[in-house]
């Protein structure tokens, strides 16, 4: 969806129009949700933490100004949330271990859904599948993205050429 | 083989199918209801609007040729911050707002959440400054650390604006954030660094902190190990929190 829609779509929400919530839901679900699990590392945690983005996207609505773009305004949102809770939760708790599988929840509900991008990704590494979803997914830089996971950029290139071949070989063996 | 653009819509598609849908569980929730504006503007707006604007127009004018002088608000001061996102903050001769400009594209959501400032006085908009940036997780116990810097023209007003500033942060950060480190970084740009590109203060006070650091530990540190380090790390170099800082003096990294 392109920026000039979303705007219409936000200018109806802030009119009052609910009916406006959901396609704007769909246009930018994919970007809030995995913000948020590049970051927390578990998708039930995750989850939460969209719904209380999308919340506080309703209640800053009327601040939000057509000239800025709304899917990094509420990326931002998402990531600032994020941030706050990795931190509380690496004070009160500890933070796991980065998980291998962390795109899957751990639950026993998630044997029933289908999850396509675990599917897509079961050759890669924990690491390979953030700087995958943060490059191809997120859009992030390379050099970003070596920042966010404090790692040098050499490394960062490498991991994601690696990544895709990885993921070529799968597919092409798919294809056999 | 498989072409990369193929495997990156592949990608996409699956992650878009994977991102979960609560748009039922978002509006179950009691707070799913946004804010609005005043209903008294849309009940006046299709009457009056165009009434105001003709008269507030006239106003304006008025204003304009009668009564202020004719060149605009030009800053007697300005504060840069950099708290990543890096705001600037334009003053007038009695230390008040006159605007807050976004340094980077970060800061452009970021001042989105902050206030009319316009007309504050410098230290509450500093303190309102920090109450945002703690509201949305851009800094906190973890990460305390503000660059800032003074500049006028009127060396005075900057010596009597910085005082001003170092006497309040005590104050800010026993009511915000107790460990708040906000120092005075250099927004001026080096001799050396007059001719590249750089133009952005946040951008010269990070160039400058590295420059202090490579001063001050010449073989310690080159510019390519601090060049990826945030602010925090940097400023972590200069003044060590617990235990040495990362690589620090002693450790030869060259």
């Amino acid at each position: 969806m392109d920026n000039d829609k979303i705007n219409t779509y936000v200018k109806r929400l802030k009119n009052g129009d609910m009916t406006a919530f959901d396609p704007l839901y769909e246009a930018t679900k994919t970007n809030v949700y995995y913000t948020i699990l590049v970051i927390l590392k578990d998708p039930s945690l995750s989850e939460d933490l969209m719904q209380d983005t999308y919340l506080k996207m309703l209640d800053n609505i009327q601040k939000f100004k057509p000239r800025y773009t709304f899917n990094a305004w509420l990326s931002t949102m998402a990531k600032n949330l994020a941030i706050n809770t990795y931190h509380r939760r690496k004070r009160e708790m500890g933070m796991p271990e980065d998980a291998e599988d962390f795109l899957l929840p751990k639950t026993e509900s998630s044997a029933e859904k289908n999850y396509y991008l675990t599917a897509l990704m079961k050759a890669l590494n924990g690491e390979e599948k953030e700087v995958v979803i943060r490059h191809v997914v997120l859009d992030e830089k390379h050099k970003d993205i070596a920042k966010a996971m404090n790692k040098p950029l050499g490394t960062i290139t490498w991991m994601y050429q690696n990544a895709l071949k990885k993921l070529r070989k799968e597919a092409g063996e798919d294809d056999a | 083989m498989m072409r990369d653009d193929k495997i990156k819509q592949m990608i996409l598609s699956a992650a878009k199918q994977d991102a979960p849908d609560l748009k039922a569980r978002i509006k179950s929730d009691p707070r799913f209801i946004p804010k609005q504006k005043p209903s008294w503007l849309n009940v006046l707006k299709p009457r009056f609007i165009p009434a105001f604007s003709a008269l507030s127009i006239i106003l304006i004018m008025f204003f304009v040729f009668f009564t202020t002088p004719s060149q605009e608000t030009i800053a007697a001061s300005t504060i840069y911050m950099e708290i990543n996102p890096a705001i600037q903050i334009d003053l007038d001769e009695e230390d008040e707002v006159i605007e807050v400009i976004a340094l980077n594209e970060d800061a452009e959501s970021f001042i989105q959440f902050l206030d009319n400032f316009k007309g504050k006085d410098v230290l509450e908009a500093i303190d309102l400054i920090v109450e945002k940036a703690l509201a949305q997780g851009l800094l906190d116990e973890n990460r305390p650390v503000i660059l800032y810097d003074v500049v006028s023209e009127n060396a005075q007003l900057s010596t009597a604006l910085n005082q001003r500033i170092e006497n309040k942060i005590p104050e800010i950060a026993s009511k915000r954030l107790p460990n708040l480190d906000m120092f005075r970084g250099n927004s001026r740009p080096h001799d050396e660094d007059r001719d590249t590109p750089v133009s952005n203060p946040a951008e010269i006070m990070r160039n400058n902190l590295i420059r202090q650091i490579l001063t001050e530990f010449p073989d310690d540190y080159t510019i390519d190990d601090l060049r990826e380090l945030s602010i925090i790390e940097l400023r972590r170099i200069l003044v060590p929190q617990n235990g040495p800082p990362p690589g620090g003096p002693g450790h030869n990294r060259r």
